[in-house]
């Protein structure tokens, strides 16, 4: 029955899955995103540790840090793999690799920005997948 | 201002500089002397009477308008003519420099999201002043270590050392703090992180205030920190 539907709406179980596969990676991603923006804004002006040692250039680079999310967010949606990409070489290093190594709930912000890397390397799959499958096709 | 003074044989003027806190002694002309006190109007214009101090252009009153003295000559009165002589009166000779001036170095570790670890200060501050006891220095120097404890990021900074190395003489000075600091929650909770920093300032006649800072660090994932340098004072001693 499903398969019947699949084939009047023109789709292969490929296309499903691909479809599946790209859902999966947009939702990671922007969880991710939303994740980290959290984590940000808590550093920032909810942080449980005190604020010891905060300087103004924190606050430039955190915003910086939750309008790399935001960008990520986006891309996430939008799943364009490549713009992903290029946001977590920003997120990550070296921001998000160093709050991985601190000993605080932090290091949730570094597990999100791999987490988006794994959301993007997920839409490089479906991308590769689709071209091999379409490929197969012609 | 003028005053007059009579005597016996010998009849003297003085003439008064408030501004440039100086009194000369004239001798007063025969007729000035035989007519009593002598008034103003009396009194021969005493053109030429000095040699070292030239005189200037000619009051109403007739007498000799002077430059100001610089309180230091001693106008000897030409050969000749009556005794005549300036003798400064000197306020207290003030030889010392007056002068102050403060400065502060700072030398920080941040981190990635530029948060601050750790921090060396050298504070100093001084003057140069006279009192009743003559010339005085006084130069309070001091130095302060700080290691973030915790971090905002819950890593912890601890002070190993704390070293201050002050001294100071008149309008000279010299102070170097050397912090030394060391973490170990960062990464691997095996390794530890070391921060060495060094900030010094210097004053010296005739240079001025110099100022020298360095950082080091060392250990597990110690690229990742740096440091960071910054300096304010005024100085007006040179």
């Amino acid at each position: 029955m499903a398969q019947t539907i699949v084939f009047k709406l023109g789709l292969t179980m490929t296309d499903i899955r691909l479809q599946s596969l790209r859902e999966i990676a947009r939702f990671f991603g922007i969880c991710s995103c939303l994740t980290s923006t959290a984590l940000w804004i808590v550093s920032l002006f909810l942080n449980p540790y005190g604020t010891n040692g905060r300087t103004a250039g924190s606050y430039v680079i955190v915003a910086l840090m939750v309008g790399f999310a935001g960008i990520g967010a986006y891309l996430s949606w939008a799943a364009r793999p490549v713009g992903m990409d290029v946001v977590f070489i920003f997120s990550f290093v070296p921001i998000g690799f160093y709050t991985l190594l601190t000993p605080s709930f932090f290091k949730f912000i570094g597990v999100a920005n791999l987490l988006f890397l794994g959301a993007a390397l997920l839409l490089h799959a479906a991308a590769s997948i689709e071209k091999r499958h379409r490929r197969r096709s012609a | 201002m003028l005053a007059t003074r009579r005597a016996v044989d010998e009849a003297f003027f003085f003439r008064v500089d408030t501004v440039a806190a100086t009194y000369r002694t004239f001798l007063a002309p025969d007729r000035a002397r035989a007519d009593g006190a002598g008034g103003l109007s009396r009194i021969t214009p005493d053109h030429g009477w000095s040699r070292d101090d030239p005189p200037g252009d000619d009051g109403a009153d007739g007498l000799i308008r002077d430059r100001p003295l610089d309180g230091k000559r001693q106008i000897v009165a030409t050969p000749g003519r009556p005794v005549v002589s300036v003798q400064p009166y000197l306020p207290p000779v003030c030889d010392c420099d007056t002068c102050g001036g403060y400065w502060t170095v700072s030398i920080k570790t941040l981190d990635p999201l530029l948060y601050e670890l750790t921090n060396t200060t050298a504070n100093a501050s001084w003057s140069a002043y006279e009192d009743s006891g003559g010339c005085q220095w006084s130069a309070p120097l001091s130095g302060t270590c700080w290691g973030a404890n915790p971090s905002p990021l819950n890593t912890h900074w601890f002070i190993s050392s704390c070293q201050k190395f002050p001294s100071s003489s008149y309008l000279n000075l010299d102070l170097t703090v050397v912090g030394n600091y060391y973490n170990w929650d960062f990464g691997n909770p095996s390794q530890a992180t070391y921060v060495t920093q060094t900030a010094r300032i210097s004053l010296a006649t005739g240079i001025g205030v110099s100022i020298d800072w360095s950082h080091y660090e060392s250990g597990e994932y110690s690229s990742l920190a740096f440091g960071w340098f910054s300096q304010n004072g005024t100085n007006n001693c040179f």
